[in-house]
């Protein structure tokens, strides 16, 4: 019985590590996506979601909710705008993107590809930033954002979408874990 | 108090003075004094987004005419009112950020298991930019990132509880130094609330 609780009390341990390396790649990727030279001002591929998207594959629903939770907090403590406006907006976006990639893995992977999930989180995360900012900054005026700031987001989701889709068919670090993920 | 956490409590006690305050002149004054600690501790100020964003959020609440006519452009009025009104917010925001920037320079730890995994994180983003270093070639991307995730996930959770230290405890000088911050942003709100600065609307 002991020896049980101390294998699941070691496993849980692996995992949530598991779940920070993760947070601590999305990190990484952004510091790099900023190095990155934008065409537009503001344009970003959104690099530090990837881990949200490979994390599909490999993480249950607790964990991959702490896995958006960190991103957020992590993302907010290196920019220093964790107690600002800014981090509602990182908030409102991670979760709607990180909740609709989730369900639309969870039960429509047959139909959907990574690129399809990366579109539609996409989606989801424009769109509640666009309400936000609505509530927050510019009132109705947020209507006259929305038609570049979607254009963008879409395009942007495309390549990290296709991305996402080479990283989980090349990376032998991804295909060891799945199949761990898978066994258990 | 650990040391860490002081300009934290700071910033939490100061957020509503700039939240609640009502008066143009108080705003602008809590902007620049936020954005003044947070370059004195280390942080970047840049010009540009500032800017956009006073003039963005200035530019949308014009849309919603307020107070005595300035000009018109064809069938666009510009109102002082709502310029004002604009700029307040947008002020209020830009301060907001650069508090936030101000909190985070005591590199601020949370309590709990949150705490600790946040620690855990910032942990294992030490190891990724610095195995990242090492890894060459880094083209093709994909695969140097998978080379890079095989050698931290090798890493053992025993380096971080060794690297770990238990945190100092804040000393009377930095408490002080933290509640006259607190204090003056506090007082340019009074000021502001109580009329002892200007009122533009």
């Amino acid at each position: 019985m002991t020896r049980h609780s101390d294998s699941r009390l070691r496993s849980t341990v692996i995992r949530v590590e598991f779940v920070a390396l993760l947070a601590a790649l999305a990190l990484f990727l952004s510091t790099v996506e900023y190095l990155i030279p934008k065409p537009v001002p503001f344009m970003r591929i959104g690099l530090a979601n990837l881990p949200l998207i490979i994390g599909l594959g490999l993480l249950h629903e607790r964990e991959y909710l702490l896995l958006a939770l960190l991103k957020i907090l992590g993302q907010g403590l290196v920019t220093g705008t964790i107690f600002s406006y800014i981090i509602l907006f990182s908030f409102g976006g991670t979760v709607s993107s990180a909740f609709i990639m989730f369900l639309l893995y969870r039960y429509g992977r047959r139909y959907v590809s990574l690129v399809g999930i990366s579109i539609a989180g996409a989606m989801a995360s424009n769109i509640t930033q666009l309400q936000l900012s609505r509530v927050i900054l510019f009132g109705d005026a947020a209507r006259f954002i929305a038609p570049p700031f979607l254009m963008v987001g879409f395009a942007t989701s495309i390549v990290l979408g296709l991305f996402a889709e080479r990283f989980v068919s090349r990376s032998s670090w991804y295909a060891e874990h799945a199949q761990q993920e898978h066994l258990a | 108090m650990r040391a860490t956490n002081v300009k934290l409590f700071m910033g939490i006690i100061s957020l509503p003075a700039i939240l609640l305050q009502n008066n143009l002149i108080g705003i602008v004054l809590q902007t620049i004094y936020v954005i003044v600690l947070s370059v004195t501790s280390g942080r970047k100020f840049r010009v540009l987004p500032n800017l956009i964003l006073l003039f963005s959020v200035s530019s949308a609440h014009l849309l919603q005419p307020n107070g005595l006519l300035l000009f018109t452009i064809g069938s666009f009025s510009v109102t002082l009112g709502a310029l004002l009104l604009g700029a307040r917010k947008a002020l209020a925001l830009i301060a907001l950020l650069y508090l936030s920037h101000y909190m985070v320079t005591g590199k601020p730890q949370f309590p709990g298991r949150l705490g600790r995994l946040i620690s855990l994180q910032f942990f294992y983003f030490d190891a990724i930019t610095t195995k990242w270093r090492g890894i060459a070639p880094k083209r093709p991307f994909i695969l140097a990132i998978d080379k890079l995730l095989h050698t931290v996930s090798e890493q053992s959770a025993g380096d971080r509880q060794r690297s770990e230290s238990a945190p100092a405890m804040a000393s009377a000088i930095d408490l002080a130094r933290q509640g006259v911050h607190v204090v003056v942003l506090w007082g340019l709100f009074l000021a502001g609330s109580l009329h002892v600065l200007p009122v533009l609307i």
